[in-house]
């Protein structure tokens, strides 16, 4: 029971448990990216896997190169940039619930070709869905 | 060796709790629920900067992730009413492509990880983490400064803002007059003079 404390410390993480460990982190981000549904939800993941990222360029600083900063320096451009992608993705996503009613990643279609007549949920501007039956119809009819 | 002794127990507390709260980020129903778990996990990940000497990124990351992000991420929340629902749980089909290419990604990178020679500072130095070093670093002009991409990012940031603005306002439909409200579906097909209206805007009953 003495020896407790050493046989701790002989564990001491090394550079390779601190990088597994930034892996699972990223892995759990992108189990999440692929499997949400809701677009906030995809937003958390994404986010995970920025602050996964940034941890791994301080490990690299702290390990591999202990006389400087790049690795801090580069994390602060990451959490910078997590910043400017959280907000214009909850711009998006607020304008596009005010357009469709939903931020349902698997309803955002309207790119796609039309297999079938369009009905539209009720909030898309008046013209829009004309637009794409119009469409549906010229490419359809002949 | 007491002090190796606690930060080895102090990393593995850590790297479970911000596992397990990543996990709870990823596989809850009530998105609301995930947004306070995330704000968990970047909390635990400040606390994992702290033991690789990055005391000023600590601060950042309290500062900017758990103070502004997650704050902007509830407000997305609350905006688009994710909040009030139980998002379906995601199709057999897509849960099992998205375990397997994360399970693949993690194997691979992992494996990576285990078997590449790193070239590790045996020195014992521990890196600057005062705000000096870092700012002057980020101010350099010469070689391995930093200012150019910091005017990007300075840049970046402005456009983001405005751009942020732009898309999330609101605009009229065109050959409309402006609505009172506009945040509800429905509001935007049709216009009805408010005199006219029997329902609140949206079509919820009054």
């Amino acid at each position: 029971m003495n020896n407790l404390p050493a046989l701790v410390a002989s564990h001491t993480p090394g550079v390779r448990e601190w990088l597994l460990l930034t892996s699972v982190i990223f892995s759990i981000g992108l189990y999440g990216l692929l499997t949400r549904r809701n677009a906030v939800g995809i937003l958390l993941a994404v986010e995970l896997m920025l602050n996964s990222a940034a941890l791994n360029f301080v490990i690299f600083n702290r390990f591999c190169m202990p006389a400087r900063v790049d690795g801090s320096v580069m994390a602060i451009f990451v959490v910078a940039i997590a910043a400017a992608e959280v907000v214009v993705g909850m711009a998006i996503f607020v304008a596009l619930y005010r357009y469709r009613g939903t931020v349902d990643v698997n309803r955002m279609d309207t790119m796609k070709d039309p297999a079938t007549p369009f009905e539209g949920p009720i909030a898309f501007h008046e013209g829009v869905i004309e637009g794409i039956n119009k469409q549906y119809k010229s490419r359809h009819d002949h | 060796m007491i002090a190796a002794a606690v930060y080895t127990v102090m990393f593995w507390a850590l790297a479970v709790a911000t596992v397990l709260l990543a996990l709870v980020v990823v596989n809850t129903r009530k998105l609301l629920r995930g947004a306070v778990a995330l704000m968990g996990a970047l909390g635990t990940t400040a606390g994992l900067y702290v033991m690789l000497d990055a005391q000023f990124l600590a601060g950042v990351q309290v500062l900017v992730y758990v103070g502004g992000v997650v704050v902007l991420i509830v407000f997305a929340i609350m905006l688009t009413r994710s909040g009030e629902l139980l998002e379906d749980h995601p199709a057999p089909v897509r849960m099992f492509v998205g375990a397997v290419v994360s399970i693949a990604f993690l194997a691979l990178s992992g494996g990576a990880v285990w078997v590449s020679p790193f070239a590790v500072d045996g020195s014992g130095k521990t890196p600057p983490n005062d705000a000096l070093s870092i700012g002057k670093a980020l101010l350099d002009t010469g070689p391995g400064g930093y200012v150019a991409p910091f005017e990007v990012i300075s840049l970046l940031l402005l456009a983001a803002m405005i751009g942020g603005i732009v898309i999330a306002r609101k605009t009229p439909p065109p050959h409309q007059p402006f609505t009172s409200g506009g945040d509800l579906p429905g509001e935007t097909d049709v216009y009805t003079p408010l005199s006219q209206r029997d329902t609140e805007p949206g079509g919820r009953a009054s």
